[in-house]
């Protein structure tokens, strides 16, 4: 039986660690920077609501990544919905270069999108990407393998 | 890290900055309370 007690704790304690990459991936899927600690703060609630769940197959951690993933999908597709917006929003007075790279990310399949997030800005390795999209760990290095590829054809078409 | 690795963290890095903010474990407990019917509880 699952101590929901303990994991508690450790979901506290895996937020406060880790809250930075959980924002910074939740705000780039969302395509929002204002919206990530919204859907980081609505995913750790529901992984709360969700312990019973838990079965401890995966490491709690990779668990609660799909869940601020899914979170942070779920207000992207309410925004395209609402707004047809498909492309992040500016920080304000970003460079325009920036924008383009967030244009280029943008127009990667999901999948590819998801794990450059989680690569990145999570730091998980192959295999914690693998558990947290569902997917073979050879799998998320063919997707990125992809996602640098398409990435590296178009920087080099924005570069001064 | 490859070449590649090393140029696409460094565009990421700049395109999408590390998010302002401090972590508030209370949002957290304060968005569970209404789904639940319960008040939020601070353990000492």
């Amino acid at each position: 039986m699952v101590d929901s007690k303990l994991h508690i704790e450790e979901l506290e304690a895996l937020y406060r660690r880790r809250y930075v990459a959980f924002v910074r991936v939740a705000s780039a899927i969302a395509g929002e920077p204002a919206r990530g600690a919204d859907a980081v703060h609505d995913a750790f609630a529901n992984a709360i609501a969700a312990l019973d769940s838990y079965r401890g197959e995966a490491p709690l951690e990779a668990w609660v990544w799909r869940i601020v993933v899914r979170a942070a999908a779920s207000t992207r597709l309410h925004k395209e919905r609402t707004a047809d917006a498909l492309v992040p929003e500016a920080n304000g007075d970003a460079p325009i270069r920036d924008e383009s790279v967030r244009k280029l990310v943008a127009a990667l399949p999901e999948r590819q999108r998801l794990a450059i997030f989680l690569r990145y800005f999570a730091d998980l390795d192959y295999r914690g990407i693998a558990l947290v999209l569902g997917i073979e760990v050879g799998t998320v290095l063919a997707t990125l393998n992809a996602a640098h590829a398409a990435l590296r054809r178009m920087l080099e078409e924005v570069r001064p | 890290m490859t070449e590649i690795e090393q140029l696409l963290r460094e565009e990421l890095d700049q395109a999408y900055p590390a998010p302002v903010g401090e972590p508030d474990w209370d949002e957290v407990l304060r968005r569970l309370a209404p789904a639940r019917g319960t008040q939020p509880q601070r353990k000492r």
